[in-house]
């Protein structure tokens, strides 16, 4: 799943089984840049609503050490 | 009522009885002020993406439960001075955790067949016994 470039489709608003979930690392990962920034919504073409969501389990993710805070690590 | 869910994280070289121990220590502490713990459940090993205590690995386990007064400050608190505890979260939940099949099916599975083997124990115990009066009569 290439995360940059397809447009200005919402990933989760398509495909409503996708859940934006915190544990759900693949999914998220996919979002973050090699230096473990998150990517912008303009650039994924991810919706508002679903941007915010996306935010908050990615930085669950970190706090809980499932994803890293600087991309140095697998996550990036 | 509110849902919520905690995750914490445990050394990976822990054993089985050990892992057992935490949890139950664990799900004491919070059944104390929870309304009713829905899971508890360990979610598996994985790689931390950065070293805690200089540990790489680790264990996780999840527990889901529901609260009618919010105490998690107090549970984080007691959290952060377990030794055994390397990390934890707990963040509220929007909908009623869906209870995990598994651990019902396995908890329902073997108190079931516990009654089945009573109730054939004590159903060729009565056959037995009638048998006995029979052939005493």
């Amino acid at each position: 799943m290439s995360v940059i470039g397809r447009g200005n489709v919402c990933k989760f608003c398509e495909d409503k089984s996708i859940s934006i979930d915190y544990k759900n690392v693949k999914i998220i990962k996919k979002f973050v840049n090699e230096q473990g920034k998150i990517i912008p919504g303009r650039v994924t073409g991810v919706c508002a609503k679903c941007q915010r969501q996306l935010t908050k389990a990615i930085k669950r993710a970190r706090n809980i050490a499932l994803m890293s805070y600087t991309g140095d690590s697998f996550s990036a | 009522m509110r849902y919520y869910e905690t995750i914490y994280v445990v050394h990976p070289d822990f054993e089985d009885s050990r892992l057992d121990e935490i949890k139950s220590n664990v799900d004491k502490h919070i059944k104390k002020n929870c309304d009713e713990i829905i899971n508890s459940y360990v979610w598996g090993k994985r790689r931390l993406a950065y070293d805690i205590n200089k540990i790489s690995y680790g264990t996780y386990i999840i527990v889901h439960y529901s609260v009618k007064k919010p105490f998690i400050e107090e549970l984080n608190s007691w959290m952060k001075i377990q030794e055994n505890i390397l990390a934890n979260m707990t963040i509220r939940l929007e909908e009623q955790p869906k209870a995990k099949e598994d651990n019902k099916d396995s908890v329902a599975k073997s108190v079931e067949l516990k009654n089945n083997v009573k109730k054939n124990d004590s159903n060729e115990e009565n056959i037995k016994d009638k048998k006995e009066l029979e052939v005493k009569e």
